[in-house]
């Protein structure tokens, strides 16, 4: 394994009271996108802002290229940042904008226009070079923070939120910009977003925090077929949540477990014992139930159907399994039609066991 | 008003909808109404700024027989006042004595500023705010007066250097004094409009230099100065305008030589009853307030294409 670029080594932080990191383990390699998540308050802007040098660690360290770099002033490292509100200078042009990096660095005046162009071309922006930063356009702003940020030929480049002033649409085209540029420079992305969508799309490895914690690390793939815990798995979203306790194992392997609304089958995460007795939190996705009048399945719930949601293509049903138990089912809309569901009616919800995971952590 | 805004009411229209006709109405309605709220300043500025002005320049061309003023159309005055020597040494003193001021205040204010809102916790800057602001619950011409009994001769700072074996040195009726007046009357003004501007400076752009290689002091001139530049440079204008027509200082504590253009107006009307002429100096100084404070603002202002 090659050296990481950053490491974050047992880095925690706390602003007199209120501990907004609390030992955070992190490794992050050249090259990688990588994608820091969770509500507002977890603590992911202040690992970013840590890593640029903006707040200092009250412990731990952090590495970059194997240097401990926890007392290097900002404008000492090179780890630009893209901030929320882009923070462009507006008594400078856009070009001079741009070229602010190389003018700290004492590049010359004509070597730093020249490249700064050159940025500037590469995103689009050339024709807007001389004007003021208040007559561009919102997704024009942004290229002009990135090309900001960029045009010193960092390693790395961090970005808050960047795409969430942004409306839908300019987003999603924003994040096809993004990775293009992160595969075409070769170089790291750290980027901190609330939302999941951005995440997954972008990014190689997503780190999801919750109240100063790190819950999980791991590619968006990983992270939404094996969510670690309650917490990521509620995150994420579209996912149930039963809790039970172990009763045993049944002949394909899977766990039987004994819950309130009944006796279940689920899946064990790879390298997690079991042993009877035990209480478990079982994950289960939206779209790996299904919703019959003839059962076929040992997994099965009756339950009253209290409420649906049309989300794109897809349709949310929400099912009350009594108790105090609501399910989540998704379908496509012919599925969804099919069924010709009405609020109130009755229905079976089932599911493979092989499909409910039991969590690792609860 | 109200009668007013009921003649310019359209005529209803029977066949337009509720709406169409609301939005008729609206559009006729609202900048009578803006309009009415900003009269009682507009007559106000019309009564006692504009008409004593146009009167004063009047004045500047009426004429003194027999040390009575007699309303004349001639530039007797004009032609006196600005072919002398002294009113132009006294011009070329309030100026530069006012320019002085405006950039040594500002230039001593804006570091005391930069701390107060960078430096420190909400709940002190409060605190700081109030106390810049009680200088003004006292009469600046008192304020002056006491400073005489610091400066003078045999004042409090003598008093205190010849504890030390030291002579006493001539403070008061030189330059060194007048500036002592002109901080006491502008440094709070300045320090607190600076402040102001520094206040809403957005942190993230400070933040933005330093994550782009910029050190701190090269951020406080590249990015905070620029940042707060309609604050420092109207703070700087007020100073200029507030020094340029001070009497107070320049007279109690600079000793009123070489003269300023406002007591170049006082000896004038003493003399003779020359109001005509110091009604020119003071045309003159009124002139040079417009430009320097036009000139400002459109600087503070200004934005590129």
């Amino acid at each position: 394994m090659t050296q990481p670029l950053v490491v974050f080594d047992n880095v925690v932080k706390h602003f007199g009271s209120y501990h907004a990191v609390e030992r955070m383990n992190l490794e992050i390699y050249k090259g990688e996108f990588v994608a820091i998540m969770g509500s507002s308050g977890c603590g992911k802007t202040t690992t970013l802002r840590m890593l640029a040098g903006l707040d200092k660690p009250s412990e731990g360290e952090i590495r970059l290229n194997g240097e401990r770099i926890n007392d290097l002033y900002s404008w000492e490292r090179e780890t630009p940042l893209v901030w929320q509100n882009l923070a462009l200078f507006p008594f400078l042009n856009v070009v001079e904008n741009v070229e602010f990096g190389l003018r700290m660095r004492g590049m010359a005046k004509a070597e730093r226009r020249k490249k700064s162009l050159q940025w500037l071309e590469r995103l689009g922006l050339e024709e807007f070079a001389m004007r003021d930063i208040s007559l561009l356009s919102g997704g024009q702003r942004q290229r002009v923070a990135l090309a900001r940020s960029l045009v010193t030929e960092p390693s790395i480049l961090l970005l808050d939120e960047p795409l969430s002033a942004l409306d839908a649409h300019l987003s999603v085209r924003m994040q096809g910009v993004l990775t293009g540029l992160q595969k075409d420079l070769g170089i790291t992305f750290v980027y901190v977003t609330h939302s999941q969508s951005e995440a997954f799309a972008m990014a190689d490895r997503v780190v999801i925090m919750s109240r100063g914690r790190v819950e999980q690390i791991g590619s968006p793939k990983e992270v939404f077929l094996e969510p670690h815990n309650r917490f990521v798995a509620e995150f994420i979203g579209g996912k149930n949540i039963l809790c039970g306790t172990v009763i045993g194992f049944d002949d394909r392997g899977l766990v039987r477990v004994g819950s309130e609304h009944g006796e279940f089958l689920a899946r064990r995460p790879e390298g997690k014992s079991t042993t009877p007795g035990e209480r478990v939190t079982v994950c289960l996705s939206a779209e790996h139930i299904d919703l019959t009048e003839h059962p076929r399945q040992r997994n099965r719930l009756t339950c009253t159907v209290v409420g649906e949601e049309f989300i794109g293509s897809m349709v949310n049903i929400y099912l009350d399994a009594g108790d105090g138990l609501e399910l989540q089912v998704q379908k496509p809309h012919a599925d969804y039609n099919r069924l010709g569901l009405r609020n109130g009616q009755k229905i079976v919800a089932e599911w493979d066991g092989a499909c409910a995971l039991i969590l690792r952590g609860d | 008003m109200m009668s007013n805004k009921l003649k310019v009411s359209p005529p209803v229209v029977t066949d337009g909808s509720a709406a169409q006709l609301r939005g008729g109405r609206r559009g006729l309605r609202l900048p009578w109404y803006g309009f009415s709220f900003s009269m009682p300043i507009l007559i106000w500025q019309l009564v006692f700024f504009v008409f004593p002005l146009a009167f004063l320049v009047a004045i500047s061309f009426w004429v003194v027989r027999n040390f009575r003023m007699v309303p004349a159309f001639e530039w007797l005055n004009w032609n006196y006042m600005l072919s002398r020597g002294f009113f132009w040494d006294a011009y070329a003193h309030t100026l530069a004595m006012a320019a002085g001021a405006a950039v040594l205040i500002s230039v001593v204010a804006l570091p005391c500023a930069y701390t107060i809102a960078f430096k420190f916790r909400e709940s002190v800057k409060q605190l700081i705010v109030l106390l810049l602001i009680t200088p003004f619950f006292t009469s600046y011409l008192v304020r002056t007066y006491s400073w005489q009994v610091f400066l003078s001769d045999n004042g409090i700072l003598n008093a205190a250097l010849g504890q030390f074996g030291l002579e006493p040195l001539a403070m008061l009726n030189t330059a060194f004094a007048t500036y002592v007046g002109y901080f006491t009357l502008c440094l709070p003004l300045v320090v607190l409009l600076q402040l102001f501007s520094l206040m809403y400076i957005d942190r993230s752009l400070i933040e933005a230099a330093h994550n782009l290689g910029c050190g701190r002091m090269r951020t406080v001139f590249l990015v905070v100065v620029p940042s707060a530049r309609i604050g420092i440079v109207v703070a700087a204008l007020f100073c200029f305008i507030l020094t340029f027509g001070d009497f107070v200082s320049p007279l109690y504590l600079g000793g009123g030589q070489p003269p300023t253009l406002s007591t170049l107006i006082t000896d004038t009307t003493k003399s003779g009853q020359q109001w005509p002429r110091a009604a020119v100096i003071a045309t003159m100084m009124i002139v040079t307030l417009l430009i320097t404070a036009f000139a400002a603002v459109r600087f503070a202002y200004r934005r590129r294409a």
